[in-house]
């Protein structure tokens, strides 16, 4: 769901408002959302009615997600009924001065329409509230249509806190006000001096293409590199002649097709002496070709020899514009991509201080850059256009956030780029006092670990693990992936000690029982191994490798002390069960365990189910050995091996 | 529940809100016919737009424009059937067709049948129509579907507007589009308006808010466009959850309003003048909070004689003391701040009661997602249909002391001591207080004299509280929802009361989600067949609001006979007589997101 909202596709969007006339009692309302001039195609969040023009009827004041976000309804109800409004007044010491919950009624004289079916006068109750419904309060006044009714018997309060009082001489077509313990009605005249106000179709600004905002959080954009038009690698640290490498940067996406852009380039080229003189650095890349953007590397190279630009340019990097993604994403709830062009301001400590979304004026990035320095609430003024109060301190994204992201989208450079920057930032943080700043960092750079395993960057990983637990030494997640890591580089004891220490802290780990269990295995302390994996399964019956291993040793192991088929066939089943019988490796354990128990024509089947699987998903190496163990079975033999 | 049905749920929920998007219907079986009925509807969507097209266009019909879109012997019946007046004011006439005859009478053919529905419109032609498949049955070569039909337009008189349903068959052919075979007119009711006015409501939005500057920078935009430049962490929401006040901030007897906004955007007071204008007076005010704001609410807290203003912000719930009494000629209509109360949740509504009737307005505010959850954009709620894992509610007693007397003359000093106690638990009130709570109203049900309060729960069942004196002489509240009918159980934003049918009860109408796809899936049989308990509760997931009849109090629904089912995504719902016959209407707000279709950014 909440990728969904974030692209920036609708959803039930357009839906017309609707209104319901009542028509009286036994019949269906009437659909009069047209009629009643309601239904706009906004996104409708509150409702408050109140007679705003005091002329007997309620008008709507709407509040909408969609623009305009306000909107005032003027009823211009032109039939001839009667009404009524009050105004209440509690006592204010056993009546709150408001009188919310007052329950007012008021009585239609006898004899009078509408009546109901036996003739008695007709009493028409409201209640007064005080906020009713989503986001809305309404108006104070408690209104009652009278339909044709031409006089009030009376009307009735009950006053919140008890007691009741009837109200007379209540005349149709008045504004009354009920103060408590008054007895008599007062009524209240409105204004005179209301000016007739037009009706009209509000006119709703053009969808304004650019975008400009000064960050109040100031995200970095690691490791910025691009290729110069000649083939060489430039990064942002070898600033050209006069500037130097802690000034302002302003990295500019543009397209050789994109018109824009080039009138922008210009612009910036124009004015490059007014940009130097505040000591920014333009650095122009092309995006031709990258990604999903149009154009060619050439038509790039083509456009810059035409422009020639005194500041740098060349072809963009993708793994910049992928990091620049990742900013805009977080940063903005609703982020789609990134058009051309496209500018970010980097501060002289290199995060991205101002975002540009189509062309930025030199004006505008002239101010900006004279503002850079200055502290986040500052920078959270200069964001929103608005001036106004705040009651906190700005909200700051903390970096975990970005290395989520991009494990997320698979970026595990730029993840690592992230890490290194939340450590640095998180460790500053606590030497200021401020222990609870990215409390998810170590959670995160666990997580990180894992997702540098496959590609067996185990270095990497290890130190992600040991600045995870340097963070928080008790961190479990972290813990756990140096095991794992350990173990991947194969420094066994090493790896042993690492879950052996976690065990002492959390002794149901699934995880860490398991490991031990294998390592123990390893090296024939079969008896050690089989209490971890029992363990294990104690505080997870379905873990999936401690059943398989388990098994394995009940059914397979060459001293039969160790062996026990019939519980090996209960594990194997769960095991496979849980894979819905299309694991080979669970098939194939279970196969042995049919075999340890003497079923061998079970064993049989089941192995040759594996051995299809393994072969079909082109495990050769696990269809090899099912191979054999099928030969097996089928002489009638379960599987021993022999101690290695 | 088992893992397969959290999967079921899972799919259903993506896949009905992939319907919600777009509306297009699905089969009566989707797990049998597959996907073949939504390629079906999408072929008869567009011939539907066909005739569409043809009542919206100035010249007359004529035969060639059927060609390839009805049977060539089709005839049907008048598509404005035979009506009668069910409803006449000097404004207003509403007629629904005559019980249904066999014999309708003639029968047109296609050019016919149209014309006629033309005719009573202002030149010929209906400038408004909409005509959408709310349901289909595939039967072989047959196809079957629900059109529900919307036209609007002026006539001489006034404005007309027509709803009703047809039920169409389609026959199929190999390469051609469906061709349709008969029509019949099942339900018809038609508006007429007698008016120098277009509609009942004028939109006047121009006229009031156009002098301030926030209309055109701030209002005239809407969340999605400000949500592209605001950072999200500054605390704006792309749902635009912003609500609205109403209340005399300066004692002139002229209500004034209160617009809330999301954080990076002020919440605007805008006072009302006597011309019936208003200005922009947030800054003067004091009031003119960036941090997001949800819920709000104008009210004398501490009895002084003016209104004290809440809000529901992303910071906690924010007093601000009204300084119009006591304060000295300068103040009047400026508030101060009075006390934050933090809130670990994020909280949506607001409702004020004197709960406990001992003179003061307590606070009432809903708890809609849990801190873990916020900065998320849509809340986790588990399990879906019966989520306890929202925000808290919370009661706040009203426990202020010194009240400011009309007389005081301190200057800008505020004596009285604002202080609220959480008294949630204490009341009973933390029963079913974890829900995603929308929205909430208090209402004296029961007629017994105490104010008991209705809660409106998103991915759950509502709650009505009662609110009794035990034995002690202490309040608390009894969760009664499931005892006296008016559990509803929709996905529930709003909840509204008013004495519908003039018994002396109070009614309730509650707002929730309508699918017309989701309708037809979920009341079938074989939908989640295997699990009764899951297959009644995703009946409330696209079922439309709920009205629900009190009398003595208890509830019986009535809202299919009543037809005010219909919304869609509906939000704020209120009664409200517009036409002041005493007959209280309905009102309601619909749209979820509608964000800009343009490519620009």
């Amino acid at each position: 769901m909440d990728k969904l909202l974030s692209s920036g596709k609708s959803l039930s969007g357009r839906e017309r408002n609707c209104a319901y006339l009542n028509l009286g009692p036994g019949k269906a309302f009437a659909t009069v959302s047209a009629s009643s001039g309601f239904d706009f195609p906004d996104d409708a969040r509150g409702v408050a009615p109140v007679d705003w023009d005091f002329d007997g009827d309620l008008d709507l004041w709407l509040v909408n997600r969609s623009g305009p976000q306000a909107r005032f309804l003027r009823n211009d109800n032109a039939g001839d009924h009667n009404w009524v409004q009050f105004k209440l007044e509690g006592n204010g010491t056993t009546t709150n001065r408001d009188a919310i919950g007052a329950r007012i009624g008021v009585v239609l004289e006898r004899n009078r329409e509408p009546r109901t079916a036996n003739r008695e006068p007709i009493k028409l109750i409201k209640t007064l509230r005080a906020g009713e419904g989503f986001l809305s309060q309404h108006s104070k006044w408690v209104h009652f249509g009278l339909g044709a009714a031409a006089a009030i018997d009376r009307v009735t309060v009950r006053w919140p806190g008890g007691d009741s009082e009837i109200f007379a001489g209540v005349q149709p077509n008045t504004h009354c006000r009920l103060v408590q313990g008054a007895g008599t009605a007062q009524e209240w005249k409105p204004p005179q001096d209301r000016v007739r106000l037009a009706a009209s179709t509000p006119d709703m600004p053009d969808k304004s293409a650019t975008v400009a905002v000064f960050l109040t959080n100031r995200l970095p954009l690691p490791d910025v590199t691009w290729q110069t038009f000649d083939g060489e690698t430039v990064g942002l640290n070898t600033p050209p002649t006069g500037l130097q490498a802690d000034q302002p940067v302003l990295i500019n996406l543009w397209a050789s097709w994109c018109s824009p852009c080039v009138a922008e380039l210009n612009d910036f080229s124009e004015h490059h002496q007014r940009l130097q003189d505040v000591g920014l650095r333009v650095v122009a890349l092309s995006v031709d070709g990258l990604g999903d953007y149009r154009g060619t590397p050439q038509k790039a190279v083509a456009m810059a020899n035409r422009l020639r630009l005194p500041f740098d340019t060349g072809m963009a990097d993708p793994r910049m514009i992928q990091r620049l993604d990742t900013l805009f994403d977080r940063l903005f709830q609703i982020y789609k991509s990134l058009p051309v062009p496209t500018s970010v301001l980097l501060a002289g400590d290199g995060r991205v201080a101002a975002i540009y979304k189509g062309r930025v004026s030199i004006e505008r990035l002239l101010d900006d850059i004279q503002h850079l320095d200055t502290d986040p609430p500052q920078r959270r003024e200069r964001m929103t256009p608005f001036a106004g109060r705040w009651l906190t301190p700005p909200k700051l994204l903390p970096l975990s956030m970005l290395i989520v992201q991009s494990v997320g989208r698979d970026d595990l450079g730029s993840a690592l780029a992230y890490a290194d920057l939340a450590i640095a930032e998180k460790t500053e943080m606590a030497s200021q006092g401020k222990a609870d700043w990215d409390v998810k960092l170590p959670d995160t750079l666990a997580n990180l670990a894992a997702a540098l395993l496959p590609s067996g960057q185990l270095k990497e990983a290890e130190r992600m693990c040991r600045q995870a637990i340097a963070l928080e030494p008790g961190n479990v997640d972290a813990n756990f992936a140096l095991g794992e890591v350990l173990l991947l580089q194969e420094r066994m004891t090493h790896a042993s000690r690492q879950f052996q220490v976690m065990l002492q802290r959390q002794p149901t780990h699934v995880g860490a029982n398991y490991r031990m269990g294998w390592l123990l295995l390893r090296r024939g302390r079969v008896d050690h191994a089989v209490n971890y994996f029992r363990n294990a399964l104690r505080a997870d019956p379905g873990h999936q490798l401690s059943l398989l291993a388990l098994a394995k040793i009940l059914s397979t192991h060459w001293d039969p002390r160790y062996r026990d088929g019939r519980e090996a066939l209960k594990l194997a089943q769960s095991a496979c069960v849980a894979t819905e019988f299309s694991d080979a490796v669970a098939l194939n354990t279970l196969a042995g365990a049919h075999a340890e128990v003497g079923a061998f024509a079970e064993a049989v089947r089941i192995a040759q189910d594996a051995l299809i699987i393994a072969e079909q998903s082109e495990q050769k190496k696990l269809a090899e050995s099912i191979r054999s163990n099928l030969a097996l079975f089928q002489a009638g033999r379960p599987y021993h091996p022999r101690k290695l | 529940m088992r893992l397969s049905s959290i999967k079921f749920i899972l799919l259903t929920a993506m896949f009905l809100g992939s319907l919600l998007a777009d509306g297009k219907p699905v089969s009566d079986d989707p797990s049998r016919d597959g996907w073949k009925t939504e390629v079906l509807s999408g072929e008869v969507s567009k011939q539907l737009q066909r005739i569409s097209a043809l009542l919206m266009q100035v010249h007359t019909v004529t035969p060639d424009q059927f060609d390839g879109l009805v049977l060539e012997n089709f005839r049907t019946a008048p598509l404005r059937p035979a009506l009668k007046v069910v409803y006449q004011d000097r404004m207003i006439t509403v007629r629904r067709r005559t019980p249904v005859i066999d014999d309708e009478g003639i029968l047109h053919h296609g050019g016919a049948a149209l014309e006629q529905l033309r005719r009573p419109y202002m030149d010929g032609y209906v400038p408004r129509v909409e005509l959408k498949v709310v349901g289909v049955k595939l039967a072989g070569a047959v196809f079957r579907t629900s059109v529900l039909v919307n036209l609007f337009g002026r006539t001489p008189e006034g404005t007309l507007e027509e709803n009703g349903t047809w039920e169409c068959e389609w026959l199929l052919q190999d390469g051609v589009a469906p061709l349709l075979v008969s029509l019949a007119v099942t339900e018809f009711e038609q508006v007429a308006l007698a008016s120098r006015n277009p509609t009942i409501f004028a939109d006047c939005s121009e006229a009031v808010l156009g002098a301030n500057a926030c209309w055109s920078e701030q209002f005239s935009h809407s969340i999605a466009w400000w949500v592209q430049r605001i950072e999200f962490m500054q605390g704006i929401d792309v749902n635009g959850h912003f609500g609205i006040a109403v209340g005399d901030i300066d004692n002139d007897g002229l209500e004034d309003v209160y617009v809330a906004q999301g954080g990076g955007l002020p919440n605007r007071m805008l006072r009302h003048n006597p011309d019936g204008t208003v200005t922009d007076v947030s800054k003067a005010a004091g009031v003119d909070w960036m941090t997001g704001t949800s819920g709000v609410l104008l009210a004398d807290f501490d009895n002084d004689g003016d209104q004290d203003l809440v809000a529901a912000t992303l910071d906690g719930l924010l007093f601000n003391i009204n300084d119009t009494i006591g304060g000295d000629g300068d103040d009047i209509g400026k508030f101060t701040r009075a006390a934050l109360i933090e809130t670990t949740d994020y909280m949506l509504s607001l409702a004020a009661a004197d709960y406990d009737n001992d003179g003061d307005l307590d606070l009432f505010a809903c708890g809609y997602f849990s801190e873990e959850n916020r900065g998320k954009v849509a809340a986790s709620p588990v399990p879906y249909f019966d989520a306890v894992n929202g925000g808290k509610n919370i009661l706040l007693r009203n426990d202020t002391v010194g009240y400011r007397q009309a007389s005081d003359t301190v200057g800008n000093e505020r004596a009285p001591d604002w202080r609220f106690t959480d008294v949630t638990n204490s009341v009973g009130l933390d029963k079913g207080a974890t829900r995603f709570a929308m929205a909430a109203a208090f209402e004296d049900y029961d007629n017994d004299g105490d104010q008991d309060l209705y809660v409106a729960n998103d991915f759950g069942p509502n709650l009505l509280y009662r609110n009794d004196t035990d034995a002690s002489g202490a309040r608390h509240f009894t969760e009664v929802s499931a005892a006296t009918g008016s559990r509803d159980r929709g996905f529930s934003m709003s909840a509204a009361w008013a004495d519908v049918d003039h018994n002396g009860w109070m009614d309730l109408y509650v707002s929730n989600m309508y699918s017309a796809a989701g309708n037809r899936i979920v009341k079938q049989k074989e939908f989640v067949q295997d699990d009764p308990w899951l297959h009644e509760h995703m009946q409330y997931l696209a079922r439309g609001n709920t009205l629900l009849y009190n009398h003595s109090g208890t509830f019986t629904d009535g809202s299919e006979a009543a037809g005010v089912m219909m919304g869609r995504w509906s939000w704020a719902s209120p009664f409200c007589d517009i036409n002041n016959d005493s007959w209280t209407d309905i009102l309601v707000g619909n749209g979820y997101l509608t964000n800009d279709n343009s490519h620009d950014l």
